[in-house]
């Protein structure tokens, strides 16, 4: 089949496999707000499945459901409340690490507030272990650096 | 070859297009990972940026208690978000702000966000010049600021002049503030997106023949894209006729909410005429006044309003497509009311008449009644050569509707089409 010209994709369906094998369809329309499977698409045509070897099954119908809103202009802040309600924390990770993969720019956004939104009340173990991040301070370290932070962060609300 | 790769390492690295050296400066998205990343924290520096940027300052501030790795990472976020009411007194705010900015290291700002909730008249005008001087010499693109006082509202402030004189400067919101300055020498030149609101100008400085002078000489109206302003009582008592946008060369999005004039200062006519203005929301105004919508290149016209005073009348010569959202806030019907409503609807009928070069119109209203000037249409003027081709109809409201001859209405389009397969889509 020839290639369609890109001003009729609107009704084309582009299909991409996880890493775990699954495939699943979306719109070109969708495709293309996810720059790194146009540019899959672009050097590989649109009529072969796209191979998504860092995205799993798990989370892309949850970045095909998000960009179908898009594509129909419906993303609002309900619905985007709705999206990340009854996910948690690890959960958003995964979504963001994808859409981070998949060059998808909105959605990138959109969780890097929500990110933000969930870590701002959290301990400094909590965001630790939230990035995977080792505490190489020293006891003596760490207390010198409470000590700093607390002179200058006084008359802070819900300090940790 | 590229092709190869892609298919069967399964990663994709992209380099950083930049050429600066600075960390804040590289676009996120230039700092694509590679794909073996599953914990966040191996992730370059400019993506943890990016979600600490959407975080006010003294919480990002804290990550770098994470690891020695994190230590610095906050001093070149490029975003600053400070918020006086997560502190519990004035005195403690003024301080860890100034801390911040002898902190941080000398990489970009992108974001200056600035709210300090003040409990008296005063606002601190020597912080307040620190901060905006800070942004501007650090190349601050966005600037949002929020100075409302418990008691009074806007306290008065002079906006300092590094404000604008900053080229970087795109957009700029400035809420809950009465501003002292008269007047710029420069406006603010690369100024693309302004929003005012609850923004008053002091009595001195205002030009009652023309309400918005002031604005347009404060921050320059010529070089803005968009411009909203919300919340403000303006007075005229020029010439009948205002047309404040008229030199606004490059609006294409403009929305007026929450305006009124006050008392009977309020001109006759109110025109909107922007040469490229696209988009205009109207929302919950109090003018009592005609309102001219004579923008040529008017594509999306959104309508929200409380008083039912207003009507329109349109000068739009043409246009392929255009989208009319009509809300009207439920109240008891009255008689009184009524009337004006028609008038509303009849300006729209008129609005249409004129457009026989749209192709597509969609005009949804979301009222309590819908009803349309009789008059109007029991002598339809049917346009020959009107290019109509469809009109989405969208008749919704979560109180009760009442269309008023509905038929008519849709009789009254159909006749004026040209077209044999004119639709007319009911949502």
């Amino acid at each position: 089949m020839a290639q369609e010209a890109s001003s009729s994709t609107s009704s084309k369906t582009i299909s991409l496999k996880t890493g775990d094998g699954e495939i699943f369809e979306i719109e070109a329309s969708a495709a293309k707000q996810m720059k790194t499977v146009q540019r899959l698409i672009d050097d590989l045509g649109d009529d072969i499945t796209i191979p998504l070897h860092n995205v799993f099954s798990k989370e892309l119908p949850k970045i095909i459901e998000y960009y179908k809103k898009d594509i129909t202009g419906e993303i609002t802040k309900d619905f985007e409340a709705e999206f990340v309600k009854d996910l948690n924390d690890d959960e958003v990770k995964v979504l963001f690490l994808a859409a981070n993969y998949l060059d998808a720019n909105k959605l990138f956004e959109f969780l890097s507030q929500n990110i933000a939104d969930r870590l701002e009340s959290k301990s400094v173990e909590y965001v630790r272990k939230y990035f995977g991040v080792e505490n190489d301070f020293t006891p003596e370290e760490e207390s010198k650096l409470r000590e700093e932070r607390a002179w200058s962060f006084r008359g802070i609300k819900e300090d940790e | 070859m590229q092709k190869t790769n892609l298919l069967e390492s399964g990663s994709i690295m992209k380099r950083s297009k930049s050429k600066k050296t600075a960390l804040a400066s590289q676009n996120v998205y230039d700092c694509v990972a590679t794909g073996h990343e599953d914990r966040l924290g191996d992730m370059p520096d400019c993506i943890l940026h990016h979600i600490l940027s959407f975080m006010e300052t003294r919480h990002a501030i804290r990550t770098c208690g994470l690891s020695k790795r994190w230590r610095y990472i906050w001093t070149s976020i490029p975003c600053l978000y400070f918020n006086s009411k997560s502190f519990t007194r004035l005195v403690d705010f003024k301080k860890f702000v100034l801390w911040v900015l002898s902190h941080r290291d000398n990489s970009h700002v992108k974001v200056l966000i600035y709210y300090r909730f003040g409990v008296d008249y005063a606002t601190d005008q020597y912080l307040f010049n620190k901060v905006i001087e800070y942004a501007a010499l650090h190349g601050v693109q966005e600037i949002r600021i929020n100075l409302r006082a418990k008691t009074s509202g806007c306290p008065p402030i002079e906006i300092p002049l590094p404000l604008f004189t900053c080229q970087s400067l795109k957009r700029l919101e400035l809420k809950d503030c009465q501003p002292t300055n008269i007047s710029s020498p420069f406006g603010c030149k690369s100024l693309d997106t302004l929003h005012l609101e609850h923004f008053s100008m002091f009595p001195t400085a205002a030009d009652f023949s023309n309400p918005f002078a002031s604005l347009s000489e404060l921050f320059g109206f010529t070089t803005l894209t968009a411009l909203h302003l919300n919340n403000f009582a303006l007075c005229y008592t020029g010439m009948e006729c205002l047309d404040p946008f008229a030199k606004c060369f490059n609006l294409k999005i403009l929305q007026l909410s929450e305006m009124s004039f006050k008392s009977d200062l309020s001109p006759k006519d109110f025109v909107i005429s922007a040469p490229k203005l696209s988009n205009l929301s109207l929302i919950c105004n109090r003018f009592r006044c005609k309102i001219v919508v004579a923008s040529p290149k008017l594509l999306n016209f959104t309508y929200l309003y409380s008083t039912p005073c207003a009507f329109f009348e349109y000068s739009l010569p043409s246009l392929d497509g255009l989208i009319i959202d009509i809300h009207e806030l439920p109240e008891p019907l009255e008689k009184s009311h009524r009337n004006k409503r028609e008038e509303t609807l009849h300006g729209l009928i008129n609005m249409l008449r004129g457009h026989h070069k749209a192709e597509a119109v969609k005009l949804s209203f979301c009222t309590v009644a819908v009803t349309c000037g009789a008059a109007a249409l029991e002598k339809p003027e049917c346009l020959s050569y009107s290019k109509w081709k469809s009109l989405d109809f969208g008749v919704g409201s979560t109180y009760k509707i009442f269309i008023n001859k509905l038929d008519h209405i849709t009789a009254y389009f159909r006749n004026c089409s040209q077209h044999v397969d004119f639709e007319i889509v009911n949502i």
